[in-house]
């Protein structure tokens, strides 16, 4: 068998170290709760780590932060400016084929709901509804000719985050858990930060680790909320417990497990127990310390205009208050990958219910993406800037990405239908080419340009993986007989995107 | 182990270009041919020609590709295969070894002499892939165990000891009494024994006491609910449609009833195959065999994607599913990933593309539904599930009248001592006809039209309507209230009472003789929120009748009739809204424009709209009934903080076990629903718009021993397709059925199988670590009529599963994987048994097999169906976990960081993961701390309050042993300072009792 894929069954010695991230060696619990002073203090970073053999490449990035516009965000709205739908405005729209529509939306072309303008030295064409980005164009690299396989949500969705449009296949974020291992022994390598109202199409299996063993699922976190991961700290129920009696616990429960694991020396699993509850103490500490955004300068926090803190908002969905949520998982995710976490997932928008929650604006684009894009666009420009200023976006790659596009012809006049067939993904920072933009789409930005050189999520998978170090057709795990990885049988590693 | 070199399979129409003598035929048969097949074929053939070069025949070798001729007879130096082969060009990465280098150049020097047609590049394994000689293809063969040693109980053990003493290593003794119970009943059963179970066994002298215990476990119930939960992982059975709109399955629980039922019988394991792949067609009329085919449907459905407009986009997942069923089938009991020849031959085993396309033939007929299933059938089953959750809901009930009705009494005395009557509720519009058509309450004053008229405090119907302005609000949950008289009981689908959106395309109407004469229903745009409420028939029309209908947040519509409930209320298919400024308030048609047939003839005497669903109660009340009703908001305030969490808790359980009365009631079941197959071609790349070859169900040719001709023609029907396809696997002679299932046996027995891969026998997949052993097990299921409980039996009572775990650093040394047993590895608990562990040791576990499962979340649906999990509590979640609802995006954290599997993937082997996210979930998860208050209750009856009869009797239950006197001296302070409930958690969290040695 192939020394890189390994199968799934009990774990061998070698299996184990690689998941306890290099090695034994953690401190006995009883020790490590008599300094509790020192149970914030990270691992130093790169410390005893195990490269997976897929990393062939230096690493230009450590991190990715990567940004999920659910429902499907318009491109021609947004980032791709087509002229020729503001000079065919209203005329009834002509692609010169048959369309193969997802609803109904042939009705007559429709110019970009807002105006653009370009911004920073490249020049690059913005919607006013993005303006925030204007000051970090520079950074950013678009993508306008990616293409997706469906018009239906949940494949859409799961192909974006998983690389394959059915069920049962471990997220990017778990993949890239598994290909670069742990940086951090206090929190987990790879988060995930829903959208504050609810789950995106498909729920949880955007970020399961199927086959891959589980300490790679995606970890949800709700910054801001009262329980913002899931059994952290005891549940209410537990009254007769306080500090001091959970302390007794951790103590008891190390020493019977010890004296198990003395007649049973050969089994690593029995000691990787014990040590995940060393672990699991250190992230009762240090969770909440970087959840919390106390230490925060003020000016800091006025970038990604969180300085009014939470307020009482309309109940109709509006900018200020998606502002403030897209902006609290921005900041929430430049503290997690400072503290090691490797992979960060930020959504923006839920499921397709209605009145619509997320970016599926079949009815009215400027009351859906109005808001939504405002807030995203505060966010991700904040947390660029910042990035930058920390030295930290040169290690950081950011991915923003969404289902699939929007038609440029209206539905029932002031929304878009799908278009699976040309959308816009954009890249920033992890060494990422600035100010470029990579593949066009047509004049109507219905297809790419070139039909015959599309990109697909795997190009764009394959590529962030090369900026990770990482050989996206080495990276794999055998399951049920075939060796899967993130880019299925495919993925071009896009060069012209590498700085 | 030895591999087989067959003849070559071409030995027809030997007619070639060079003359053949007779030893020559002998040497290219069993040297030349085969070598090129294995090392040069793979990559040029008549299909893969890589350089435009074909090696499979004389002549085209001769030919060349693209570099020009490969082949000069008697001319080794100037044939480029030669040159090629002897600069280590090719074959790539693994050059010839000298022995068939000569072999190579001696046949170009005998002038190249050829036999037969083209050779065939599956016909031989290589180092890059499996031929038709592959291990796993090959007939079984009769195999005679070994001579065993005294030691051996069992045939099994000859194998086993044959390894070892070859490898020069002892087995291990035999576990100690504790460990061999405790090791059984977690095994076969997923529970632990009992304290005084281990107590009797330890003692018990019988020298059967160990396989008596082995038969009563084999025989109890929790066998099958044991071993139905790893089925239902291979199957990856989920009771939710997956994808978008993820619809829950109310009735999949019959097919792991049934599932549950035929293992507890010990089906055969040949019947218990054909009536999954085909029960329907070869039972007709049998309930059993038509829910057994839900293997067919187990798996996620994507209704969205099925329902698209594009027809182009549909094939695609239509394919799709067709490739999961597929590979399902084929991994699941031949061990074969057939699925990954979906677009090209299959890269690893001799699987060809054509072959992929028969076996989606015979499954070409497959679709999901719920069809119907006997009645009686469906009644006699009904009648032994219905009693126990009928008495549960009586006890509840009167629990929940026990806190409610002091309150509830106590409203109404005050209420009557002020002379007050309940509160009839309020609408947000109601028309009265007393003064014309206006809107008493607010401003949706109507508009009459096409001679519809008001007169004596009635709105007059012949074929005209009335209409109100748009509605300043959102509308979303509502109740449709009107007193009428119809003209005529035989008119057909009159609308009568409803809102619609501006343009007519969205609307919800009150509507008569729709769905069938005389009946109320609730019309709706395009019949998506209709269903049949199946109420009475309206029978004389002197009256007038109040009809009342309810549009609930989460879906759920319900009609009443002069106050009193019509018909069932349904699940549609979600609440719909009508926006602000977008709705309007319609009477005498359902939508607008309307056809003057679609309108409603009759009198209306009062019409109301509420912006909410009103209870039952209310409308009632609002009918006229004499009912006094005390609100939700009256009873909340005066029920005590305490009451009122159980009473959220009771009502949550109510609801469900209401429906559980209706699901057991209800006759249908997820299973297959065949249609008529479409027509399968060989796609070209997998692509549905590039179809090429029409192809008959058929199996593969690779599998030695059964014909893969099903003897069907292009268009047979489904029944001849699936019928053919189920003898086919289940044919005694198929090589790979019985022993991919053995092998499944002794996984699960062991966490590792003979072979550690149980879905996949195939290249990618594991070699055997004991061949023979494998084979045996396999002849010998087949020989005891496919009796999986006969090889369980034989693999439990076997010395080398009643081995010690403990360690030995001579054998680790030597084979640390243990890959050879000689011991028996531990195992950790899965997610379900630790669960229903901590359920029975906390004298919780309700024992009842069957029904329905539970639902440990809420669910609504608006437009697609959401799931927000809950924690719940009381008797109805109690029940063991194969009997919780298994909705794929309603998922446990508690049973997920446990390793519990995504029921939208196979899974053969469950991943064993070690994380700290595991460590919080089992130390402060609620139903961690529930179950060790109940455990810590349960001792303390049992022993009272004395620590250190407390601790030991938490080690006995828990541990099957009594602590030793350090455990003892760091127990009880820890008891007296923290409690009796925080030991038990530290017990469940402890390894002794994750890990079973």
């Amino acid at each position: 068998m192939n020394n890189i894929s390994r199968s799934n069954d009990v774990p061998n010695r070698r299996d184990f170290l690689w998941q306890a991230g290099g090695g034994l060696g953690g401190l006995a619990l009883t020790a490590m709760l008599a300094r509790d002073g020192e149970l914030t203090a990270a691992v130093p970073i790169d410390a005893g780590l195990k490269t997976h053999p897929a990393q062939i490449y230096p690493p230009k990035a450590k991190y990715v932060i990567q940004m999920f516009m659910a429902g499907a965000a318009s491109h021609l709205d947004l980032f791709d400016f087509k002229p020729e739908l503001v000079k065919r405005h209203g005329q009834p729209s002509d692609f010169g084929e048959p369309v193969e529509a997802f609803q109904n939306g042939l009705g007559p072309w429709l110019k970009p709901i807002w105006d653009f303008k370009p911004y920073g030295d490249c020049g690059k064409m913005l919607s006013d509804v993005v303006a925030p980005l204007g000051d970090v164009v520079d950074e950013m690299a678009f993508v306008h000719n990616v293409v997706g396989k469906t018009g239906i949500h949940s494949q859409a969705t799961l192909l974006q985050a998983t690389g394959f449009q059915l069920p049962g296949f471990p997220g990017a974020g778990s993949w890239v858990s598994y290909g670069l291992g742990s940086l951090n022994d206090n929190l987990p390598t790879f988060v995930v930060l829903p959208d504050h109202r609810g789950l995106a199409s498909n729920g949880v299996k955007n970020w399961g680790s199927s086959f891959l063993p589980s300490q790679h699922a995606g970890t949800v976190i709700y910054p801001g909320s009262a329980t913002p991961i899931a059994s952290l700290f005891p549940h209410r129920a537990a009254t007769y417990l306080d500090p001091e009696g959970d302390a007794a616990t951790q103590i008891l429960l190390a020493n019977l497990n010890a004296r198990h694991a003395a007649t049973r020396s050969d089994d690593p699993r029995l000691n990787a127990r014990i040590r995940s509850y060393e672990l699991a103490a250190r992230m009762q500490t240090a969770a909440p310390e970087a959840l919390a955004f106390a230490d925060e300068p003020a000016h800091v926090l006025k970038l990604y205009g969180l300085d009014r803190g939470p307020q009482t908002w309309s109940k109709e969905i509006n900018a200020e208050e998606e502002t403030f949520h897209f902006s609290q998982k921005c900041l929430t995710a430049r503290r997690m990958i400072e503290r090691g976490v490797r992979f960060v997932q930020i959504w923006s928008g839920n499921d397709n219910g209605f009145p619509r929650r997320n970016w599926d604006s079949h009815e009215d684009v400027a009351r859906d993406h109005g808001p939504l894009a405002t807030g995203m666009a505060r966010g991700a420009a904040a947390l660029i800037q910042d990035l930058k200023q920390r030295g930290l976006l040169d290690e950081t790659l950011i991915l923003w990405t969404t289902e699939f596009g929007r038609m440029p012809s209206s539905q029932g006049g002031k929304g878009r239908d799908h278009n699976p067939y040309v959308f816009t993904n954009w890249l920033c920072g992890g060494r990422v080419r600035g100010g470029t933009t990579y593949g066009p789409s047509d004049e109507w930005g219905y297809k790419p340009l070139d039909r015959s050189r599309p990109t697909l999520v795997y190009d764009l998978h394959a590529t962030a993986l090369r900026l990770l170090g990482l050989e996206h057709t080495q990276l794999t795990w055998r399951h049920n007989g075939i060796d899967r990885r993130l880019t299925d049988v495919h993925g071009r590693v896009i060069e012209e995107l590498i700085a | 182990m030895a591999l087989r070199i067959p003849l070559l399979v071409a030995l027809a129409l030997a007619s070639t270009a060079a003359a053949v003598g007779a030893a020559e035929v002998d040497s290219f048969a069993t040297t030349v041919g085969p070598l090129l097949a294995k090392r040069c074929a793979g990559c040029h053939n008549g299909v893969e020609k890589n350089g435009g070069l074909d090696l499979t025949r004389r002549e085209t070798m001769l030919t060349g590709g693209d570099s020009g001729a490969a082949l000069v007879p008697q001319q080794a130096d100037v044939s480029l295969l030669w040159q090629r082969i002897v600069a280590d060009d090719m074959p790539p990465k693994n050059p010839l070894p000298k022995a068939e280098r000569a072999v190579i150049e001696a046949w170009i020097a005998r002038g190249a002499p050829w036999q037969g047609g083209a050779l065939d590049p599956l016909a031989h394994t290589s180092e890059q892939r499996a031929g038709y000689d592959w291990w796993s293809l090959q007939t079984l063969q009769p195999i005679v165990p070994p001579k065993s040693s005294p030691r051996a109980r069992n045939p099994i053990d000859a194998f086993i000891e044959q390894k070892l003493t070859a490898a020069k290593l002892a087995p291990s003794p035999e576990a100690d009494r504790r460990t061999l119970i405790r090791r059984a009943y977690f095994s076969l059963i997923g529970l632990p024994p009992t304290a005084d179970d281990v107590a009797a066994f330890v003692v018990d002298s019988d020298p059967q006491a160990y396989d008596k215990i082995v038969d009563r476990l084999l025989a109890s119930s929790g066998y099958g609910e044991r071993w139905a939960r790893h089925w239902l992982d291979v199957v990856r059975f989920g009771e939710s449609q997956g994808f978008e709109r993820d619809r829950l399955r109310t009735n999949s629980w019959r097919y792991r009833d049934w599932v549950i039922e035929a293992l507890n019988r010990d089906m055969p394991y040949d019947e218990f195959v054909r009536l999954q792949l085909a029960g329907d067609v070869l039972r007709p009329n049998d309930a059993d065999a038509l829910i057994a085919t839900g293997f067919l449907t187990a798996g996620p459905w994507d209704e969205v994607g099925q329902k698209q407009q594009s027809a182009a986009m549909k094939a695609v997942v239509r394919q799709d599913e067709i490739e999961d069923l597929v590979g399902t089938v084929g991994q699941t009991f031949l061990g074969l990933t057939v699925n990954c020849a979906r677009c090209h031959d299959h890269k690893f085993d001799p699987i060809r593309q054509t072959e992929y396309y028969q076996l989606a033939a015979a499954l070409a007929g497959v679709h999901h539904g719920e069809p119907q299933l006997p009645a009686a059938a469906v009644a006699k089953k009904a009648a032994a599930l219905r009693e126990p959750i009928a008495a549960r809901l009586r006890a509840l009930e009167s629990r929940l009248a026990e806190i409610e009705s002091p309150h509830r009494s106590k409203i109404l005395a005050e209420r009557k001592e002020k002379g007050k009557k309940s509160a009839v509720p309020q609408p947000i519009a109601a028309w009265d006809f007393q003064n014309g058509a206006r809107d008493s309450i607010g401003d949706l004053h109507l508009d009459l039209k096409d001679g519809s008229y008001v007169r004596i405090g009635m709105l007059h119907l012949a074929d005209g309507y009335a209409v109100s302005p748009p509605m300043s609000k959102r509308l979303g949950a509502k109740t449709l209230e009107v007193w009428v008289q119809p003209l005529d009981l035989n008119q057909r689908d009159g609308g009568l009472f409803g809102v619609q959106s501006l343009n007519g395309s969205k609307f919800d109407a009150i509507v008569y003789a729709e769905q069938s004469p005389r009946r109320w229903s609730a019309g709706s745009n395009g019949g998506r929120r209709t269903q049949d409420f199946q109420g009475p028939e309206e029978t004389t029309r002197s009256d007038f009748v109040h009809l009342a209908f309810t549009y609930d947040e989460d879906g759920k519509i319900a009609a009443y009739r002069n106050g009193r409930p019509y018909g069932k209320p349904y699940q549609s298919s979600g609440l719909t809204f009508f926006d602000e400024g977008n709705g309007q308030v319609i009477i005498g048609a359902r939508q607008l424009p309307s056809a003057p047939e679609r309108r409603l003839r009759c009198a209306v005497d009062r019409a109301r709209l509420y912006d909410r669903a009103l209870t039952p109660d209310e409308i009632a009340l609002s009918a006229g009934l004499d009912v006094d009703i005390v609100s939700e908001a009256e009873l909340a305030a005066r029920i005590p903080a305490a009451e009122l969490t159980e009473r959220s808790s009771l009502t949550f359980e109510r609801t469900q076990l209401r429906e559980a009365l209706e699901r057991v009631a209800d006759a249908k079941v997820y299973a297959v629903a065949p249609q008529s197959p479409a027509k399968t071609f060989v796609l070209h790349r997998g692509n549905p718009g590039d179809p090429r070859e029409l192809v008959a169900a058929a199996g593969t040719v690779s599998l030695k021993g059964v014909a893969a001709d099903f003897g069907l023609k292009t268009d047979a029907p489904d029944a001849d397709r699936r019928r053919r396809l189920a003898e086919w696997i289940t044919e005694p002679r198929n090589p790979l059925f019985a022993r991919v299932i053995v092998n499944r046996l002794w996984h699960y027995h062991f966490g590792v199988g003979l072979v550690d891969t149980p879905n996949d026998f195939g290249f990618n997949g594991g070699r055997p670590s004991h061949p023979e052993l494998l084979d045996w097990l396999a002849g010998e299921l087949i020989r005891s009529g496919w009796s999986l409980k006969h090889i369980q039996r034989l693999i439990v009572t076997s010395a080398v599963f009643r081995q010690s775990s403990q360690p030995r650093a001579d054998a680790a040394q030597q084979d640390a994987g243990n890959r050879l047993l000689w011991r028996k590895s531990p195992q950790r608990l899965e997610a379900e048994t630790l669960r229903d562990t901590l359920l029975q040791l906390a004298g919780a576990l309700d024992p009842r097999p069957f029904g329905p499962g539970f639902y440990d979340f809420s669910t609504y649906v608006r437009n697609s169906q959401f799931y927000d999990m809950r924690d719940v509590e009381g008797p109805t979640f109690d029940r063991r976990t194969i009997y919780r609802t298994w909705v794929r995006s309603a998922r446990s954290s508690m049973l997920d960081v446990f390793d519990c599997p995504d029921p939208s993937t196979k899974t053969p082997q469950r991943a064993v993961t070690t994380t700290p996210l595991q460590a919080l979930s089992l130390l402060n998860n609620s139903f961690v701390f529930r179950t060790a208050d109940r455990f810590a209750a349960r001792v303390e009856q049992e022993v009272g309050d004395d620590r250190q009869r407390q601790v030991a009797q938490v080690f006995r239950h828990t541990l099957g042993r009594t602590p030793d006197e350090a455990e003892s001296a760091a127990c009880e302070p820890f008891v007296e300072q923290h409690g009796l409930a925080a030991l038990c958690r530290v017990i469940f969290n402890g390894n002794e009792l994750l890990f079973v040695d």
